[in-house]
C-alpha cells in the first residue's frame, strides 16, 4: 500500500467498522465480514479484534492495518447510536449471578464457594448448587459459638491437608479469600451442620414412625450379574464368577435393592431382573425396627435428605447463564 | 400515632415495628400504591377545622393525629382495574400524585426522612455534593457534564485514572433487559465514545484510591459508621454496589469527631433527619465525600455489623409522642 492510498483505505476501514453490529451473538459474523474486507484489502494486512465488555452484551471492535510509513494503526469507531456513554457501559442485571433460587440471587463467587463444599454423589452440580442454596437460607438463623466455627474450620483444614500455618495462607491466597471472608464462610459451614443436626433430630422419630419397613436392621448377601446366578450360589461356591459385583453387609431394610427389602430372615430372592442385570440375594438375619439412638439418627438422616429434595421440587430456579 | 408509608412486605419497616410496639404507640403502616384502586382518602375543611381521613379494609383513620411519618418506599399511586384506558391511568395517577403532596403537606407531623420536595433536593448531586464542600469535607475535584469535549481534558486531569457516574440511578433496558450503570472506570479506549456525553448529564471524578469504604448513617443527630472492605473482592473494587459479602467484609468503623459532626451536619443542612453517606477512607487517612442518599437502605448494615439503626429509627419516630415539636 501506498501513503496515497491510505486515505480511501481508511475511509473504508471506517465504513466496515461502522456496519458491524455491536452484539456478542455477532462477533462471528462480523468476523468473517472483516474477513472479506481484509481480503479485499491484502496490501494492509488487516485484522479485527473483538472485545465484549463484561457484564454486559456489548463489543467493541478495532481495527488494526498495515501504516505504508512502517507501524500499526488501529482504528475504532463510536457511531452515535443515541445511548448516553454511561448507558453504553452499563451491565447487564444478572451479570454477576448464577442463579436465583427463591428470589435469593447467588453471585458466580459465592457459588464457587459453594462447589468447593460439594461433594454428594448422584446429584448434578447444578442440583447441588440449589440444594445448597435453600440450605444456607434455611440455616441463616442457627445461632454458632466460636467453638462450632473453630470445630467447622478444623475439620475443613484436616479434609484438605490444611494443617500448618503456611499452606492455609497459601491455599487462602489461592482462593483469593481472606482470612475473615475464610471465617464467615466457616461460621455458614457451622450454621448449616447445627441446622442438619436440629432438623434430623425433630424429623427422625416421625419418619421412623411412618415408615419401620425401611429401619429393620438386616444382614444380607447379594449378587449383581450379567447372568443369572442361583440362591444357593450365595453359600461361597461363586468359583470362577468374575462377571458379578457381590456385597455383603449389615445396613438398614431401606437400603437394600429393591427386591431384598421385605425379605424376611433366612429368605431368599433371584435371580431377578434389577438395573438392567440380574440380582439374587440372602437375608442372613433381620431385626425388625426399634427406635434406639442409632436407628433414630438414620430416619433422621433420610428424612432430612426427603425434606431437602422436596424442597428443591418446589423452590423457584432461574439459571441466568445456562 | 406514627404514619409509615410503605410497601407491604418492606423487610426494613419489619426490622423497626417490633420496637415502635414495644414503645406502646399506635402505628398505621400504609401504601399509598393502594390509593385510588383500594384506599379512599378524604380532605375535608370546614369551621371545625381539617380533617383528613384514610378509608381501607373497613377501617377508618384519622390522618391528622400522625405525630410522625416514616417516608419509607412508598409505592405510586395505582388506577382501579376496571380504568383500563392507558391515558386515563395516566391522568389517575397524575392526579393522585397532586392529591398526596397536598395532603402529606398539610400533615403536621415530623418526617424521616423528610417530606418529598425536600428529599429530592437533597438527592441531587449538584446539591450536596456543593454542600459537602461548603461544610469541609474533602471532595473530588468533580466535573457534571454533558459536553463531549470535557471528557478528554477530565481524563488528563486525572491522570489516567477517571471514574463516570450517573446523576441518578433510573431504570433502563437493553435488548429488553434490565441494565444498571454502576461508578464505571474510564479506560483510555473508552474516549472514543466521547460523543455520547451529549446524551444526559455525567459525573466525571478521579478515581480515589481506597483502603476502605464507609456507609455512614445519620439517624437526628446519632452517627453509626460501618467499614465496607471493598478492596478484597475484585467485584467491589470500583463500586461496592456489586455486593460480594463473602470476600468485602463488613464492621463497624469508628469515624473521627469532627467528620462525624460533619456529617450530622449535612444531613441538618439538606433539612432531613437521615441520611446514608458514601465516604471512601483513603490509605493515607482522609476521608473523602463521594454522596449522600436521603433515604437510603440501612437493614443490611444492621444486619452484617449490628449498629442498633432500627433502634435509633423507632426512638426519633416516637419522641414526638412526648416531646414538643
Amino acid at each position: 500500500m501506498t501513503q496515497s492510498s491510505l486515505g480511501p483505505a481508511l475511509e473504508s476501514g471506517v465504513n466496515l467498522l461502522r456496519g458491524l453490529t455491536r452484539r456478542r451473538s455477532a462477533v462471528a459474523e462480523a468476523h468473517r465480514t472483516a474477513d472479506e474486507w481484509a481480503t479485499a484489502h491484502p496490501s494492509l494486512a488487516a485484522q479485527l479484534v473483538a472485545s465484549p465488555r463484561p457484564g454486559s452484551s456489548l463489543v467493541d471492535y478495532d481495527l488494526l492495518i498495515e501504516d505504508p510509513s512502517g507501524g500499526t494503526i488501529m482504528l475504532c469507531v463510536q457511531a452515535d447510536d443515541g445511548a448516553s456513554w454511561l448507558v453504553d457501559h452499563a451491565t447487564h442485571w444478572a451479570a454477576s449471578r448464577l442463579l436465583t433460587v427463591d428470589g435469593t440471587p447467588v453471585s458466580v463467587s459465592e457459588a464457587m464457594l459453594m462447589l468447593r463444599s460439594l461433594t454428594r454423589p448422584g446429584l448434578s452440580p447444578q442440583d447441588e448448587l440449589v440444594r445448597f442454596c435453600l440450605l444456607r437460607d434455611a440455616a441463616a438463623k442457627e445461632q454458632v459459638s466460636l467453638y462450632d466455627i473453630q470445630a467447622a474450620a478444623d475439620g475443613f483444614r484436616k479434609r484438605r491437608g490444611l494443617t500448618s500455618r503456611d499452606t492455609m495462607r497459601e491455599w487462602l491466597d489461592r482462593m483469593g479469600l481472606s482470612a475473615e471472608a475464610f471465617h464467615d464462610h466457616m461460621a455458614a459451614s457451622a450454621r448449616d451442620h447445627r441446622f442438619r443436626a436440629r432438623m434430623r433430630e425433630e424429623l427422625g422419630p416421625g419418619h421412623l414412625a411412618r415408615h419401620p419397613e425401611r429401619f429393620a436392621r438386616v444382614w444380607a448377601t447379594w449378587v449383581l450379574s450379567e447372568e443369572p446366578i442361583d440362591v444357593a450360589e450365595l453359600d461361597g461356591s461363586l468359583g470362577d464368577r468374575w462377571d458379578l459385583r457381590l456385597t455383603r453387609a449389615r445396613t438398614w431394610s431401606g437400603d437394600l435393592p429393591a427386591p431384598l427389602r421385605e425379605t424376611p430372615a433366612g429368605g431368599g430372592v433371584g435371580p431377578v431382573s434389577h438395573d438392567g442385570r440380574f440380582l439374587t440375594g440372602l437375608i442372613t438375619e433381620r431385626q425388625e425396627a426399634v427406635a434406639d439412638a442409632e436407628t433414630l439418627e438414620a430416619a433422621g438422616q433420610a428424612a432430612f435428605d426427603q425434606w431437602l429434595a422436596d424442597a428443591a421440587k418446589r423452590a423457584q430456579i432461574t439459571w441466568h447463564w445456562l | 400515632m406514627l404514619l409509615i408509608l410503605s410497601e407491604p412486605g418492606d423487610v426494613t419497616v419489619h426490622m423497626v415495628l417490633p420496637k415502635l410496639k414495644a414503645r406502646g404507640v399506635d402505628v398505621l403502616w400504609w401504601d399509598p400504591g393502594e390509593y385510588p384502586a383500594d384506599a379512599r382518602l378524604t380532605a375535608r375543611f370546614d369551621a371545625d377545622g381539617t380533617r383528613l381521613t384514610l378509608a381501607r379494609d373497613g377501617e377508618v383513620a384519622d390522618l391528622s393525629t400522625a405525630t410522625a411519618v416514616w417516608f419509607r418506599r412508598p409505592g405510586a399511586p395505582r388506577a382501579a382495574e376496571q380504568v383500563t384506558a392507558a391515558d386515563l391511568r395516566d391522568r389517575v395517577g397524575e392526579l393522585s400524585e397532586w392529591f398526596l403532596e397536598g395532603l402529606w403537606d398539610l400533615l403536621d407531623a415530623r418526617w424521616l426522612p423528610g417530606r418529598e420536595p425536600v428529599l429530592r433536593r437533597a438527592h441531587n448531586k449538584l446539591v450536596h455534593l456543593a454542600l459537602a464542600r461548603k461544610l469541609g469535607f474533602a471532595v473530588p475535584p468533580t466535573t457534571i457534564t454533558n459536553d463531549p469535549s470535557e471528557l478528554a481534558p477530565a481524563y488528563e486531569r486525572a491522570g489516567g485514572r477517571l471514574i463516570a457516574k450517573p446523576m441518578e440511578h433510573t431504570p433502563f433496558q437493553i435488548d429488553g433487559e434490565a441494565h444498571t450503570v454502576f461508578t464505571t472506570v474510564v479506560e483510555r479506549r473508552d474516549l472514543v465514545g466521547r460523543s455520547r456525553i451529549a446524551h444526559e448529564p455525567t459525573i466525571l471524578q478521579p478515581y480515589v484510591q481506597k483502603a476502605v469504604e464507609l456507609r455512614v448513617t445519620v439517624v437526628g443527630d446519632q452517627v453509626f459508621t460501618a467499614e465496607i472492605a471493598s478492596q478484597d473482592s475484585p467485584r467491589t473494587r470500583d463500586d461496592w454496589r456489586h455486593y460480594d459479602f463473602d470476600r468485602a467484609r463488613h464492621s463497624v468503623h469508628h469515624l473521627p469527631d469532627d467528620v462525624a459532626r460533619r456529617c450530622v451536619d449535612l444531613v441538618a443542612a439538606l433539612g432531613v433527619s437521615f441520611g446514608a453517606i458514601d465516604l471512601i477512607l483513603t490509605p493515607e487517612g482522609e476521608y473523602v465525600f463521594l454522596e449522600i442518599n436521603p433515604n437510603g437502605q440501612w437493614g443490611w448494615i444492621e444486619d452484617l455489623t449490628g449498629l442498633p439503626i432500627s433502634t435509633a429509627i423507632a426512638d426519633w419516630l416516637t419522641a414526638g409522642e412526648t416531646d414538643p415539636r
